[in-house]
């Protein structure tokens, strides 16, 4: 049974075409042979090349940002990181970012968490509304978002401040100071809050509250002693995540706080970009401590959340609505409060001032005045127009460069074996911790010491893009991938096909519907793009979000909100659209 | 003729952390077998590191033309790493196989000839059939053909008749249409039966491709399947956890323990004695009486057990004196209240419990120190506390060394 012969080797496989080799005879052509083969594979040339550019991407920028905040005419120096945070003025930007960030993602929080409750624990009413709020972030981009707050609590022209006059005097509200900033970031914020704990909420038994109830104590108690608790970890971890997305937060406090003096990092890295002559170590040295505070609130975050996820029970269960009895139309006023807060006055008021000839507060003359007339002269505009076209056809090439290149880095992280694989998922994934700006700064050293002609034009915003949102890509492919049993592609290697024809005709038409729903979201966020757009862009080759701040920023309201309108309805549009597509395979919000 | 050699075929997990936990998690579930086989892998010649995992360890067999040949074993016994070594998805430490005349892979551990696993044209039934959902019936057939080789591959009208042959001796030639996702189980195991014997393939390999169906169907599809490799006549290696399918399907069985081959036979000698204790309890049930043997003569032997005294057939040497395991299978024994004569092997008891399972009857049956599980006819049930007589026939008594 037992053949003491050598081992014959295939002569089809080989390079001599003798059969009945023994593998001695082999022995030094086959390593080197062996070798080759392995490198030569397609798959192995694929996925190098993949991984070269996720690195290129993703840590090119992260270097030449260290660089550049290192660096001065002479070489190395911590001169930046003295004149930032030497700056008398340090100790008041740390306090407001503090402030800022832990003030707006507290309010999303309780807002976020106190919604998500009722939603899934009580049988409150209007429940459609709250999904209809909760994809307010994505269709009213933060600059229209904060440009609406302006026109509805500023103390000069704010709508709410007008109608408050008779009663509380002038100006009642004042959006342009940090309690401001923290009320607009925290609303704008707390939908995504909402949507986390309703996951959280959902699977979490609520056999645990009912025998706390049956122990005796109030609804009450039941909630702050039992829920809470239960909910714990994915509180703490959104908690980090509102508190780094605050941070990074460009919108409100630029159009908010650099008015009235009141600067965080973001704006005040801005500030110091815009001056002249322009202090880049500085701008390094303050985006490198952002980006530290960034990235370990990330890494924080996805450590509670992953030790979080074993506590709550997986047991079957149908949740069912807890009563809420006399306090029903009281929630339910405050749910519909809360809705026309956040989605019906900014919408509203955008809508409103789109069709006046110029600002003004609300009067029979206001409204006998309206027209149509800013958007025929917006679209008059070459500027808009091309604006319009950058946008999309960025957020086309974008969407569609991460999801070439993340189809197949999902394949060489989840299916290739290939060595350092685990490496690139992280790469792939490090830019999620890098603050919008920081990433425009960062993108912006690259190519004004690259000899290449990018910087400029509109490839140094796709490559922002596509650094930016390589991680979202990254998401939707790799748990695409997981839902394919490994057998379909193994099924296809053993009936003869090459793993050029397996990724072709198995894995790609069964990933289609991933990387279709990673493709719409990812085109959803870059049409709207502002805070590393507003650091690459250059006159000529303006997005739509840079062209609204321009326009903010001379003070052309009306046909502001013109342009502003009609991004929200192509955003509804786009959206919606996403969800039809993202309802096979679970769309997450931003 | 051989169609398939496979020679000191070993795989070991370990250095790559991801593929040593997923082994791990393999091993536990096959339980107190993981200690046993850590400790057979200090003691391999062929062990690199003291972390590794062993899934497969010096197995060697062969295939004759025609067979049907069955991996039988438990969950992490390494049934499932050979027969995918055989197909190229796992790369062997070393060893060698060969198709026909053909060497698949061959390795002294440095040297490595491996055909990748596209290349092998080889046929595969995967455990979940491994349909692909977004391919009509048809295309997933017509797939292993299309992926040829431009020099190689069928004109379009060649494949269509060759599809249409293989789905019509599937019965599945209406469904040629229809979206692969749209057929029941049944329809779908033979729809991935038929992709792999597109090709003709010299070696057809199945990996548990009844374990997905209901107790019913796969019944009836497990003669289906035995009728349909008859007439094709394709040699198959098909791997499997059930007993009951492997006796009934193949015409050899290799039991696997711990990724060694504990037996290899055709099923009825494999039933009738197994080796090791380990194939006695894996295959059926059985009483394992302790011993000393006390007496032998021209192939009889009598063993001295706890119970009673033992006459069995048996060409094995063992001393006079020796420590042995007598194994009886419970349907081998005789139950009845009197005595009848002429048995070699007779001995009186009680019945101290009873069982009925529908087409047969348990009796737990104390005898001397030691209780015996007989399973007899429906029509036979007797009440704990009857006298009974127990007989047996020396030839249906199996001798089984200590382990």
């Amino acid at each position: 049974m037992v053949s003491t012969a050598p081992p014959p080797v295939d002569p089809g496989r080989t390079t001599r075409p003798r059969p009945g080799i023994s593998t001695e005879d082999l022995r030094a052509p086959s390593r080197l042979a062996t070798l080759w083969t392995a490198l030569a594979r397609p798959r192995t040339l694929v996925g190098v090349a993949t991984a070269i550019v996720i690195g290129y991407l993703a840590l090119v920028p992260l270097f030449y940002l260290l660089w550049g905040a290192f660096s001065d005419e002479t070489g190395f120096s911590v001169d930046g990181f003295a004149r930032a945070y030497g700056d008398p003025r340090i100790g008041s930007l740390i306090g407001n970012s503090a402030l800022f960030a832990i003030g707006s993602a507290g309010l999303a929080m309780v807002v976020g968490t106190g919604l998500a409750y009722f939603n899934v624990r009580t049988d409150v009413p209007f429940k459609g509304l709250f999904f209809a709020a909760s994809i307010i972030p994505l269709i009213i981009p933060g600059i229209l978002y904060t440009i609406a707050w302006i026109f509805l609590a500023s103390p000069q022209i704010g709508l709410i401040n007008a109608v408050l006059e008779p009663v509380f005097g002038p100006g009642t509200f004042n959006v342009f100071s940090i309690w401001g900033m923290i009320w607009v970031e925290g609303l704008h914020m707390s939908p995504i809050v909402f949507l986390f704990m309703v996951a959280a909420f959902r699977s979490t038994d609520p056999s645990l509250e009912e025998s706390a109830l049956m122990s005796g104590a109030s609804r009450v108690q039941t909630f702050v002693r039992v829920t809470l608790p239960l909910v714990r970890p994915a509180l703490v971890a959104a908690g980090l995540i509102m508190i780094v997305r605050a941070l990074e937060s460009f919108e409100v406090p630029a159009l908010l706080g650099l008015q009235n003096g009141t600067y965080v990092f973001t704006s005040r890295i801005y500030q110091v970009i815009k001056s002249y002559p322009t202090d880049f170590p500085v701008a390094g040295a303050l985006a490198c401590g952002l980006l530290l505070v960034a990235a370990l609130g990330i890494f924080i975050s996805n450590r509670v959340g992953r030790n979080g996820s074993g506590t709550i029970s997986g047991k079957g269960f149908r949740p069912r609505p807890m009563d809420l009895g006399r306090w029903k139309p009281v929630v339910g006023v405050g749910i519909l409060l809360y809705f026309a807060l956040t989605v019906v006055a900014p919408l509203v008021v955008l809508l409103y001032t789109s069709l006046l000839p110029y600002y003004q507060r609300p009067s029979g003359e206001a409204f006998r005045s309206m027209s149509l007339e800013n958007y025929t002269k917006v679209f008059d505009q070459p500027l808009v127009l091309n604006a319009l076209k950058n946008s999309l056809v960025l957020g086309v090439a974008a969407a569609t460069i991460v999801m070439a290149i993340t189809a197949v880095a999902a394949w060489v992280v989840v299916r290739s074996g290939l060595p350092g694989r685990q490496l690139l998922d992280h790469v792939a994934f490090a830019p999620l911790a890098i603050p919008g700006l920081v990433l425009g700064l960062g993108i912006a050293f690259v190519y004004l010491r690259s000899p290449l002609p990018i910087y400029g034009t509109l490839l140094i915003l796709l490559i922002g893009y596509c650094t930016r949102y390589l991680p979202y890509g990254m998401r939707y492919a790799v748990s695409g991938i997981h839902t394919i049993s490994t057998e379909l592609e193994e099924s296809a290697e053993v009936s003869g096909a090459s793993w050029w024809s397996v990724f072709r005709r198995v894995l790609i038409p069964l990933l289609a519907p991933a990387l279709l729903a990673g493709w719409v979201y990812i085109f959803v966020v870059s049409f709207r793009e502002l805070s590393s757009s507003i650091l690459l862009y250059s006159p000529g080759h303006e997005v739509l979000s840079i062209l609204i701040f321009e326009l903010y920023a001379n003070a052309r309201f009306t046909e502001l909100s013109a342009l502003g309108v009609v991004m929200v309805l192509v955003l509804v549009v786009l959206v919606t659209f996403a969800y039809r597509v993202g309802a096979r395979v679970g769309l997450r919000s931003d | 003729m051989s169609m398939l050699t496979i020679e000191h075929l070993v795989k070991s997990y370990g250095g790559d952390t991801e593929r040593a936990k997923r082994a791990g998690r393999a091993r536990q579930k096959a339980g107190s077998a993981a200690a046993g086989s850590s400790a057979a892998a200090a003691s391999s010649g062929r062990q690199q590191a003291a972390a590794r995992v062993f899934a497969v360890q010096d197995v060697s067999f062969e295939v004759g033309e025609g067979e049907l040949f069955t991996l039988l074993g438990p969950s992490g016994c390494g049934k499932t790493t050979t027969l995918r070594s055989v197909a190229g998805l796992e790369r062997p430490d070393s060893g060698r196989i060969v198709v026909g005349d053909r060497p698949l892979f061959a390795s002294d551990g440095s040297v490595t000839h491996n055909v990748p696993a596209n290349q092998r044209g080889l046929g595969m039934v995967f455990q979940s059939y491994a349909i692909w959902p977004h391919m009509t019936v048809f295309d997933n057939v017509a797939f292993p053909l299309k992926v040829r080789k431009r020099a190689q591959r069928p004109g379009k009208r060649e494949i269509s008749e060759r599809v249409a042959k293989v789905l019509e001796t599937m019965e599945l030639g209406h469904l040629a249409d229809r979206q692969a996702t749209k057929l029941s189980g049944g329809q779908q195991q033979r729809l991935a039966l038929a992709r792999a014997i597109i090709i003709e393939p010299p070696l057809m390999l199945l990996d548990e491709p009844l374990s997905n169906l209901d107790a019913k169907l796969r019944e009836t599809l497990r003669y289906e399947l035995k009728r349909l490799q008859r007439e094709l006549g394709i040699t198959s290696i098909y791997v499997t956890h059930d007993q009951i399918e492997a006796l009934a399907l193949s015409t050899t069985i290799a039991v696997m323990q711990d990724g060694k081959v504990l037996q290899q036979g055709k099923p009825r000698a494999v039933y009738q004695n197994p080796a090791t204790r380990f194939v006695a309890e894996f295959i059926g049930t059985s009483n394992f009486l302790p011993g000393t043997v006390r007496h032998r003569a021209d192939g009889l032997v009598d063993v001295e057990t706890s119970s009673c005294r033992v006459r069995l057939e048996s060409d094995v040497r063992v001393p006079i004196g020796d420590s042995v395991v007598v194994s009886i299978r419970p349907e081998n024994l005789t139950i009845s209240r009197e005595a009848t004569g002429g048995h070699a092997n007779q001995w009186q008891g009680t019945v101290v419990n009873r069982a009925f399972l529908g087409d047969a009857v348990d009796h737990i049956v104390q005898v001397g120190q030691g209780t015996l599980r007989v399973r007899g006819n429906p029509s036979v049930s007797l009440e704990p506390g009857t006298q009974v007589f127990l007989g047996a026939e020396p030839h249906q008594v199996a001798l089984v060394p200590v382990d």
